[in-house]
């Protein structure tokens, strides 16, 4: 009877194997010659256009506590890491061809699809999670997920399964995943009966689609997965707008975006931007969450009065030879206390600095002073500026001093200051220096998250990029962040290769010019550099050393508020902070004397824009509060000072 | 759509279990060398496959549908491979050794493939390499006296150092086998 049967199953195989060979290249159907899922097809309808059709949020994406093929337990918003995600339920031993051998068919796909989509690869994870941890153990796992090697490098596809029943429970639960267990007499589970669901989770843990069978489509999934992508990078673009328009902490005339052909002007009227003095006493006393207090020399301690005549100075045309140039027409409130349009800094009629000017936030905690490091204390470098011939150009000490003393509106000032002392080289750095010292931002989101465990403006991409500041990129052995603070500087100089790079006049070939908003041309080098002068030589500390280990060294700079700085580094060659990133990334620029801590990093995209995000986070709660002082501050002026004689000449 | 409990509608069975294996002991590695009887009867030990990667998979040979198909796949492996010259072996061993003799599964495996050899053993070194490979099978007698295995359908893929690289469920398509074995191949 066996040998019967056995004849039988042959001629049956026999027939079944025919036509497997006629669908060589599809996936087997089952023995019940199941109709294959679409999935397994070429779509039979065309896909709307990507971005133009809405997908409503569903419900939130439900955490829970899986197990990773490594062994490791972890949370499963974890897993997600910051993605968009496409979740799919499976068990391993799933023989249903429309069931989980599907969804691993068009997970696949996809990931095979990353190979030539790095917008995919870098933004969307994959994630199989089997409800079947009595089977699936973590070993079962990597053999599983071995079965999808060869679909290539790029991307993620990640396979876990739960540590126990109890623990999958909740999970399937949370995403009604109805699932029944089928226990054969011996106690041991068999098969599964459950719905094949895929769920298409966004970055903000919504779950944006939910696929079952018929819609389960390689096509259909990254037409969905770029739309929502579309509409989140829309959003941020908005937000960031809006953020921008309304924000005095930018400058008057915002030009960000400006490399976009939908660029549209910003510029504010001067007299809608007016500010509010602020208790600078109150701040120095009690310095925002994140900053260490107030260094204060023995000498020079902070009063209101001596941070008010700081103030006063800082902001007056009349400290320059020609009557026309403040400090802060180098030091712009509005641009981070920097200057955001020029990557290195022009003085007086017009004459170039070799150098980007520094922001005075938080200048208070700097032990070096210039970018190479020429000064040590604010009271002695205020003379740097007021002298140099291509800044406020004046010719000595003493004609500083005798123009202030000439200036009716500070008689008796500086002896009110300074206990009758008049205005001298000593009385005008201290004054200059309290105010700059004043200057002290912080509280920033990375400050609220990292100094008091609050989270609320600290994104999942912004810590991670924290992770990789403080480890794997080793930003932090530079830009110190201690257990109680962070000034965000070692105090140091150091070779990035920025200098050599300039120095030795290593360019591309040619430079992109923009025009207009979103047109560029790019100009072969050897024209600009036939219409300009070459750049000053600039050896960075061995200027002032001489030692030749400290060429093209230059002072850490903080990093604090460093998104409104821009341009970055002392030539001001980085116009943005993914400049930066990819400058250290690629690992400076070679040469003998690069320091040590710089190599190539071998960062992904992603990691690059998580520390970029982690940087915007450092912008301090108090910017807008300093900058609206100085909108406040008095602008001391030979024109407003005739039109005051002339106000109040009818009078007399 | 639901993946129906069985095909095979068990719920009209009387189930006698002979076996019903496959949960090892927490530690116990998956895979590995094993002992059995090949299709001429003589001893086969995995490692004599050493340098090929190897295909195994697991059923009977009366068995109607799941086994038929996954043999039906794995023979247009081979042959893809046999074609280009690879070493790529085929194993098919029953969970039946009661009636799977060497002489019928010879007779069974000749009709797909000649790289495909049959194994089969005594019960106890079957149940050995269920247990090695995690596979659950169970012996049922229904009221019509017919005798099915149920029996787990996934196919075992083993590298050129007999290491098991990775089970692929059974319903993945052809293709997606050449190019697990394709990617051992090279290694």
């Amino acid at each position: 009877m066996y040998r019967l049967k056995s004849v039988l199953t042959r001629l049956f195989a026999i027939f079944f194997l025919q036509a497997v060979f006629l669908q060589a290249l599809m996936p087997v159907a089952n023995a019940d010659d199941i109709q294959l899922a679409p999935g397994y097809s070429k779509l039979a309808y065309d896909l709307p256009v990507v971005g133009t059709y809405k997908l409503p949020p569903l419900g939130k994406a439900a955490d829970g506590l899986v197990l990773k093929s490594s062994g490791e337990e972890q949370g499963l918003h974890e897993i997600y890491d910051g993605k968009y995600v496409l979740l799919s339920f499976i068990y391993s031993r799933c023989d249903d061809v429309n069931g989980c051998p599907l969804s691993s068919y068009v997970f696949n796909q996809i990931k095979t699809a990353m190979n030539d989509e790095p917008e995919l690869a870098d933004n969307l994870k994959l994630v199989s999670l089997s409800f079947d941890p009595e089977y699936d153990t973590a070993e079962v796992l990597k053999l599983y997920a071995n079965n999808f090697k060869y679909a290539g490098n790029q991307g993620e596809w990640q396979f876990v399964s739960t540590p126990s029943v109890e623990k999958l429970v909740p999970i399937l639960k949370s995403y009604n995943q109805d699932i029944q267990r089928e226990v054969s007499l011996n106690g041991n589970t068999d098969r599964y009966a459950h719905i094949l669901r895929v769920f298409l989770i966004d970055p903000e843990l919504r779950i944006r689609n939910i696929y079952s069978v018929a819609f389960l489509h390689k096509d259909l999934l990254i037409n969905d997965v770029k739309t929502i992508m579309l509409e989140q990078a829309a959003a941020s673009t908005a937000a960031a707008a809006k953020a921008v328009e309304f924000s005095i902490i930018r400058p008057g005339d915002d030009k960000t975006n400006y490399e976009t052909k939908d660029y549209v002007t910003r510029a504010q009227a001067v007299e809608l931007r007016s500010g509010k003095q602020t208790d600078f006493m109150s701040l120095v006393k009690k310095p925002p969450l994140g900053l260490p207090s107030v260094p204060e020399p023995v000498d020079n301690p902070l009063t209101k009065d001596k941070i008010a005549l700081g103030r006063k100075l800082f902001f007056d045309r009349r400290l320059s030879l020609n009557d026309t140039f403040s400090c802060a027409m180098c030091h712009v409130p509005d641009q981070g206390f920097s200057s955001n349009e020029l990557a290195t800094a022009v003085g007086i009629e017009g004459r170039s600095v070799r150098r980007n000017s520094p922001t005075i936030y938080n200048t208070a905690y700097a032990d070096v002073l210039f970018h190479d490091g020429r000064e040590f204390t604010l009271e002695q470098q205020i003379w740097g500026p007021l002298l140099a011939k291509n800044e406020m150009g004046n010719p000595s000490v003493g004609h500083v001093i005798k123009r202030i003393s000439e200036l009716s509106d500070y008689n008796g000032l500086f002896e009110q200051v300074f206990d009758g002392r008049p205005v001298s080289m000593d009385t005008l750095g201290k004054a200059f220096a309290s105010y700059q010292r004043a200057l002290i931002s912080a509280d920033s989101a990375f400050d609220r998250w990292y100094y008091a465990n609050d989270d609320t403006y600290m994104s999942e991409s912004s810590k991670r990029g924290f992770k990789l500041f403080t480890g794997e990129a080793a930003c932090s052995s530079c830009h110190r962040i201690e257990e109680s603070h962070a000034i965000f500087t070692d105090n140091l100089l150091h070779n990035t290769g920025v200098g050599y790079r300039e120095s030795m006049g290593i360019r591309a070939d040619t430079e992109r010019v923009q025009l207009a908003p979103g047109v560029y041309v790019d100009v072969d080098t050897k024209i600009i550099d036939k219409v300009g002068h070459a750049p000053a030589s600039d050896v960075g500390q061995y200027e002032v050393t001489e030692r030749p280990s400290d060429r093209w060294k230059y002072k850490t700079p903080s990093l604090r508020n460093v998104d409104l700085t821009a341009p970055y580094m002392h030539n001001g060659t980085l116009g943005s902070l993914m400049d930066v990133i990819e400058f250290y990334d690629r690992g400076g620029v070679e040469n003998l004397l690069l320091d040590k801590r710089i190599r190539p990093l071998g960062l992904t995209d992603k990691d690059k824009q998580d520390l970029v995000n982690f940087l915007k986070t450092l912008t301090g709660s108090n910017v807008e509060q300093l900058v609206s002082d100085a909108f406040a501050a008095p602008v001391g002026d030979v024109v407003s000072s005739q039109q005051k004689k002339a106000a109040g000449s009818p009078g007399k | 759509m639901i993946n129906m409990l069985s095909k095979k509608s068990i719920a009209v069975l009387l189930v006698f279990i002979l076996a019903g294996l496959g949960v090892a002991q927490a530690g116990e590695k998956l895979g590995g060398n094993f002992l059995l009887t090949d299709h001429d009867n003589r001893p086969f030990e995995l490692s004599q496959l050493k340098g090929s990667v190897v295909l195994m998979f697991f059923g009977y040979a009366t068995c109607p549908d799941v086994c038929p198909m996954e043999l039906g796949k794995v023979s247009q492996i081979l042959k893809t491979f046999e074609s280009r010259g690879d070493d790529v072996k085929g194993l098919f061993v029953t969970v039946d050794p009661a009636r799977d003799s060497p002489q019928i599964l010879k007779g069974y495996t000749s009709y797909f493939s000649k790289q495909l050899t049959g194994l089969t053993g005594t019960r106890e070194q079957i149940n050995k390499v269920a247990r090695q490979y995690r596979v659950k099978y169970q012996i049922i007698q229904n009221e019509t006296d017919r005798i099915v295995v149920d029996h787990s359908s996934n196919l075992y893929v083993i590298d050129k150092n007999g290491d098991l690289e990775t089970m692929i469920p059974f319903g993945m398509s052809v293709p997606h086998v050449v190019n697990v074995v394709e990617w051992l191949v090279k290694k």
